[in-house]
C-alpha cells in the first residue's frame, strides 16, 4: 500500500554531527531531535506507518526514533513518546514500520505532535532520511 | 495548476536515485471486481485487492554504492526495501514537515526488475520496477 508521507527530517544531503557527550547523555539517550511538527488531531485509533533510508553512517551507527505527545511543547529530548524505534544501523538500508496506537489511552491522549529523534555517536556524520503517515 | 515535473526526489532502500533519473511513475490501484448477477441491467462492481508499482528511468552508472549498480542491481528480488518519492520538491530541497508541498508516497517493496541496454553512441539508459510487497492479514 502506497501511503501519502510527511518529511519528519531529512538528513540526506546534509548529515546529522551532533555535539553531544554520545549516546547515553540524556535518558533514554537520544542524541538529538528534529522539529516537532503538528500533524493534526487523532480522535481515536489510528495507524502510523514510517519509512526511513539510512544513505550513509559511520562506525558508531545510527538508530532513529518517531516520537509522539499531546503537546508542540516537548522540546526536551526525553519528553516523547517512541511510537517507533527503527533498528540501528552502521550501513546503507531502509526500514519500514507499522504501528497502532490508541489515542484514547492514558498514555497516548489526542496526539497531534511528532517528531523524529535518534542517537549516534557525535561528531560522526550519518545521513538519513525519515518519514511518516498518520491515518485517524 | 499544472506542475513542470522537475524537482522530484527519488530514494530505494538507502540510495538517493534523483541525480541519476529522468523519468519516474507511481501507479496505486485496486482490482475492480465485477459481481454482477441475473436481474441486474448493469454491471455492477466491487474493489478488490490492492496494488502498487512504481517504475523509474536513468542514466546507468556503476561503482560507487549509490549507482545504478550495484544498488539497483543487487537488489533484485530483495523484499525487503522501502522506496520513497517526492514529486514536488521546493528547487529539489525536501520541506521538513510539510504537508503539502513537501509530501511525498512510501511503501514496501519488491524490487522486481532492472533493465539496461542501448546503441552505440548513446547516454546508457537504465530502467527499473517495484512493486509493492503488500501485506498480509
Amino acid at each position: 500500500m502506497i501511503v501519502r508521507v510527511v518529511p519528519m527530517k531529512d538528513a540526506s544531503v546534509t548529515g546529522t554531527t551532533c555535539s553531544c557527550q554520545g549516546p547515553g547523555v540524556t535518558n533514554p539517550g537520544y542524541a538529538e531531535a528534529g522539529t516537532v511538527k503538528d500533524l493534526g488531531p487523532t480522535a481515536s485509533t489510528g495507524r502510523v506507518m514510517a519509512a526511513l533510508h539510512v544513505l550513509s553512517c559511520t562506525a558508531g551507527g545510527v538508530k532513529v526514533f518517531v516520537q509522539a505527545n499531546s503537546s508542540s511543547g516537548f522540546t526536551s529530548l526525553n519528553t516523547g513518546t517512541d511510537i517507533v524505534a527503527f533498528t540501528s544501523r552502521t550501513c546503507r538500508d531502509s526500514q519500514w514500520a507499522e504501528r497502532v496506537f490508541n489515542c484514547a489511552s492514558a498514555t497516548s491522549t489526542q496526539r497531534r505532535y511528532w517528531r523524529a529523534a535518534w542517537t549516534q555517536t557525535c561528531v560522526q556524520e550519518n545521513k538519513f532520511l525519515v518519514s511518516i503517515a498518520v491515518e485517524p | 495548476m499544472a506542475e513542470v515535473l522537475k524537482s522530484a526526489k527519488i530514494f530505494l532502500h538507502g540510495v538517493e536515485l534523483t541525480g541519476q533519473m529522468n523519468q519516474v511513475g507511481l501507479e496505486y490501484g485496486a482490482e475492480s471486481l465485477d459481481e454482477t448477477v441475473f436481474g441486474m441491467d448493469t454491471r455492477v462492481r466491487k474493489g478488490g485487492l490492492k496494488f502498487a508499482r512504481a517504475t523509474g528511468r536513468g542514466f546507468y552508472s556503476v561503482g560507487a554504492t549509490a549507482a545504478a549498480d550495484p544498488a539497483l542491481v543487487d537488489g533484485v528480488g530483495n523484499n525487503a526495501q522501502v522506496m520513497t518519492v517526492f514529486p514536488r520538491t521546493a528547487a529539489g530541497t525536501i520541506t521538513e514537515g510539510s504537508t503539502s508541498t513537501g509530501s511525498g508516497y512510501a511503501f514496501q517493496v519488491t524490487q522486481a526488475r532492472v533493465a539496461f541496454g542501448g546503441q552505440v553512441g548513446e547516454l546508457l539508459p537504465f530502467e527499473f520496477a517495484v512493486d509493492g510487497r503488500g501485506v498480509q492479514s
